[in-house]
Parts: structure tokens; sequence; C-alpha cells
């Protein structure tokens, strides 16, 4: 109950539009997928990295 | 050549974390190995009763809790920590503070786990669930906690954000919830049947408040992350998280549903498992409406597959267990191998697939090596998902057989046993698969540890922009 009085006096609530964003940045923006390890692409990019 | 801030904060934060990180995942993987034979001795044990039966320590009564206290307080808590300190530490938008007491937590808590399971194995255990470990091993282990818990705390407190994100207010209620729970769970004021009571009060609420907060709070991490798309509704995600703070702490009795305890404190409990449907309705909407429209990336990326394959089971779990709580079917289903399939699928199709696929995503990130052998993770993750699959599915049915045979009064009791044999066997399959699938884990993650195996490009997010060349050069030796 403490904790959830001091999230409301803390605004925790206030702008929640924009609470699900605070994950991405710039540098990995929304729409950026940031795991590809199957790809195949990547696969290519390694092996060529590799030669 | 100018550096992305963000980038530059996000990778110093990764790299605050590799020690610890490293020390939990490496010694959580031994556990996993450790814990795993164990489990699988004990399921054989079913079809042949007599092997391994001559030796004290390999018997049934002692491998079965060994089974089980390394699994969950070796393997899976020690992977959650890792993972908690990666996330907290990214979440805060910081480096992780207190380190050293991460080391010290870990190296505690790795002793408090191999003493106990030799004091298991010795034949001293304390001779409750889940509680199974001696005042030494509780007493280690409380102090580990505490210390795991003022490191991500005082992290928590020099944040450089604002909003606290979902999956941060899992962290923290656990990092407060856990050394609270362990000691007023030892306290020696017990006896009888409030002793009962604890027990299982402790036993349900261990995974209210350390393994299910882990899972989720990795899921709404990297499902997002991963796919790179806000949470379906932020709105739903806290409306969960809060009545999952104040429904899922009152579930623990209803594992004593018939037995003798005052009705009114029964009916609490299972009233309160069924208001669960509420957080994990919120919390199953949520991670299935982020997927939708991007379950074809499921393809590509190890960390969507075993996540993925956890929030669904989080999903079929929670469910299982608010219609287990009912009396109606807890007079079938209690008491029968039922209830070990409902135990898998939580800990494990839940949240050691979770954990898997936290360990892939932030490996590459703190030790700077892509993994190695992409094909190797697909059979790590169709083993395992096949094997836990075939696990759950014949622990249900039988067990649920078995629960109709033992009420049938005209059948005698071993009717019940008889009729679960094909049953045990496919249990015992389902388990092979399963150590099979985590024998290619630990041995992808031995070469990640030492930056072993095939060569392959790592993605730009691991190293800093100025550092690239150097470390591509480092990478190709």
């Amino acid at each position: 109950m403490g904790a959830f009085i001091w999230a409301v006096r803390k605004r925790q609530f206030a702008d929640l539009d924009k609470a699900a964003y605070v994950i991405f940045d710039e540098d990995e923006p929304v729409g950026v997928f940031t795991d590809e390890i199957f790809v195949e692409s990547h696969e290519e990019k390694s092996a060529e990295a590799k030669r | 050549m100018s550096v992305m801030p963000e980038l530059t904060s996000r990778i110093e934060s990764d790299d605050s974390t590799a020690g610890p990180v490293i020390l939990f995942f490496a010694t959580a993987v031994a556990w996993l190995l450790i814990g795993s034979v164990f489990g699988l001795v004990t399921a054989l044990k079913f079809s042949f009763p007599d092997w391994l039966g001559d030796a004290p320590w390999l018997t049934f009564g002692r491998i079965r809790p060994a089974h089980l206290n390394t699994v969950i307080y070796g393997w899976a808590s020690l992977a959650l920590g890792g993972v908690y300190v990666w996330l907290t530490a990214r979440l805060c938008r910081t480096t992780i503070k207190w380190k050293n007491l991460l080391y010290i937590s870990a190296v505690i808590w790795n002793v408090a786990v191999l003493y106990g399971m030799v004091e298991i194995l010795r034949g001293n255990s304390a001779g409750q669930e889940w509680l199974e470990f001696p005042r030494a091993t509780a007493f280690m282990i409380t102090i580990a906690a505490v210390l795991f818990s003022l490191s991500i705390l005082k992290t928590f407190r020099e944040r450089n954000v604002d909003h606290i994100y979902i999956s941060l207010w899992y962290i923290l209620a656990s990092a407060i919830w856990f050394p609270l729970l362990y000691v007023l769970a030892y306290l020696p004021i017990y006896t009888g049947v409030t002793q009962a009571a604890a027990n299982w009060w402790y036993a349900h609420n261990v995974l209210t408040v350390w393994f299910t907060p882990a899972g989720l709070a990795a899921a709404y991490y990297f499902i997002p992350k991963v796919i790179g798309r806000p949470i379906h509704s932020y709105y739903l995600s806290l409306i969960g998280f809060w009545t999952f703070a104040l429904f899922y702490n009152w579930n623990g009795i209803h594992h004593l549903v018939g037995g003798p305890l005052p009705t009114w404190l029964i009916s609490v409990s299972v009233t309160a498992s069924v208001l669960m449907f509420i957080p994990v309705i919120a919390v199953a909407i949520n991670h299935h409406m982020t997927m939708v429209g991007h379950f074809g990336k499921l393809k590509s990326s190890p960390t969507l597959r075993f996540v993925v394959f956890g929030a669904v089971s989080y999903t079929a779990v929670s469910f299982q267990g608010s219609l287990e709580a009912l009396r109606s079917q807890s007079e079938i289903t209690h008491f029968t191998h039922y209830t070990i399939g409902h135990a898998h699928l939580g800990l494990y199709a839940f949240m050691t697939m979770i954990m898997f696929g936290s360990i892939y995503y932030i490996m590459p990130r703190i030790v700077k090596w892509e993994w190695p052998y992409p094909n190797l993770i697909k059979a790590h993750f169709w083993l395992v998902a096949a094997g836990i699959i075939l696990y759950v599915a014949s622990m249900t049915v039988g067990g649920v057989i078995q629960g109709l045979y033992m009420n049938d009064a005209a059948r005698p009791f071993m009717d019940s046993v008889e009729v679960t044999k094909p049953y045990l066997m496919a249990r015992s399959i389902g388990g092979s698969l399963m150590l099979l699938g985590q024998l290619i884990f630990i041995y992808l993650f031995s070469l990640m540890l030492f930056r072993k195996g095939a060569y392959r490009v790592l993605p730009p997010w691991g190293v800093k922009i100025e550092d690239q060349p150097a470390a591509a050069e480092g990478f190709r030796r």
C-alpha cells in the first residue's frame, strides 16, 4: 500500500501513453528488431567476415 | 566519429553488470545440470523402483528433494539473479551499484545450496516441502538475498530515469518481498497444523515473490524490445502488477483443501486464487496482443521463441492453478501426478524457458561475442519444448486418471498405481529430452564464456562505435 501511495505521489501513473516507450532510445527505436541470430543475412555476414 | 549517447549509456550499463551476471549465470547453469540429473533419476525411479536403491543417498526420499532444491535455489534463483541485475541497470539507465555485494551474494548463495544439497543427500532434510534445507543453509541464503537486494535497491535509488517501467516494478517488489518471506518461513515458531499452513504459505509465495516476477519482468522487457514495438497496453500491465501484488499472496492455503484448517481460511485462499484470473488475463492480453502481427519474427530470434513459449505457458499454468484451487477439482487431482505436471508447467515451461530466452539475449551483450552454431540453439529449443510438453501432458492426463481411480471405492489402491505406469514412462522420456536440450545449452554457454566456437559477426549494439575496429580485431583472434 505504501509503495502504491508513493507511486501516485511520484506521478508514476501520470503519463502512461509514453511510459511503454522508455525501453526504446535513439539507437534502438521503435521498429528496430534487436535479435536476429537466425536471420540468413546475419549468417551470410558472419561467413563473409570469417573468410 | 560521434557516438550516440544512449548507445554509450546502454553499453556502459551492460558492461557494469558483466562480472556479476556471468557469475550468476555460470553457476546457475552448473546447478541446472546437477538438478536435472537428480530430476531424471527421480523420474526413472517411478518406473524402476529398485534402481540405485542400495545407496541411501540415492533413494527417492533424498534424491527428490535434492532435485527440487538444487533446481529452485540453484538454477532458477541464480539465473533470475543475473537477469535482475542486468535488467535493473538497463531500466535505471545507470551502472550497477555496490557490485561487490553481488559477488559476495553469489558466492554465499552457491555455498549455501551446495551445503544444503549435501545435507539433504546425507538424510538431514528439514522435512518440509520447499523448505528442506537445514537452518544453516537458510541463514546463508537470507544473507545472500539481503546483499543482493541492497545492490538492486541502491541502483534503483541512483537511477537516471523518472518512470519506473513495468519490469522494474516486478524486480523491486521481488527484491523486497523475497528476503522477508524467507525469514518468516524459517522462524522457529510454527508447530503442528500452523507449521503446515506456514509451509504452504511459503511454498506458494516463493512463486509469487521470486520466480513469477522474474518471468514476467523479463517477458515485459524482451518481447517488446526484441520485436521493436511497445507493449499493447501499459494501463493493463499496471493493473496486472497491482492486482498480482494484492491477490497472489493469499493463494498458498489452497494446497490444504480438505486439511485440518478453519474452512474460512481455505475459502479465502480459494477465492484469492480465482481472483488471480484478473492479473493473469491482463498479462495474457498484453503479451498476446503485443505479438500480433509479429509472430513471423519467432523464426529469427531465439530469445523471442523461448520467451513467447514461456509467456504462453504462464497463462496456461495460471489458469490451471486457479482451477486446481477449487474444491471440486482438488478432490480429483490433489495428491496425484497432476500436481507435478502443474509445478513443471510453472517452473520449467514458464520460468525456465524465459530464463533461457533472457540468457540468449544478455550473454552476447556482456561477453561481446555472438552465439555460435544457431542450429544448436534451434535444437535446444525444440528438444526442451517437446520434452516439457510431453512431460506436462503425461502428468496431467495420468494424474486425472490416477485421481479418478483413487476416488473409486470399488477399485483397489494398487490399480491407481498400475494405471499411471505408461504416463510415468512418458514423463521420463520427456525429462530425457529436456536434459539433452540442456546439455546443448550448457555446451553453447561454455563456448560463450570463453568466446570460442564459430566466429559470427556481432551486431552493432554490442560495442561502442569508437571501439568497434579494435573489438572486431579481437574477435578474429
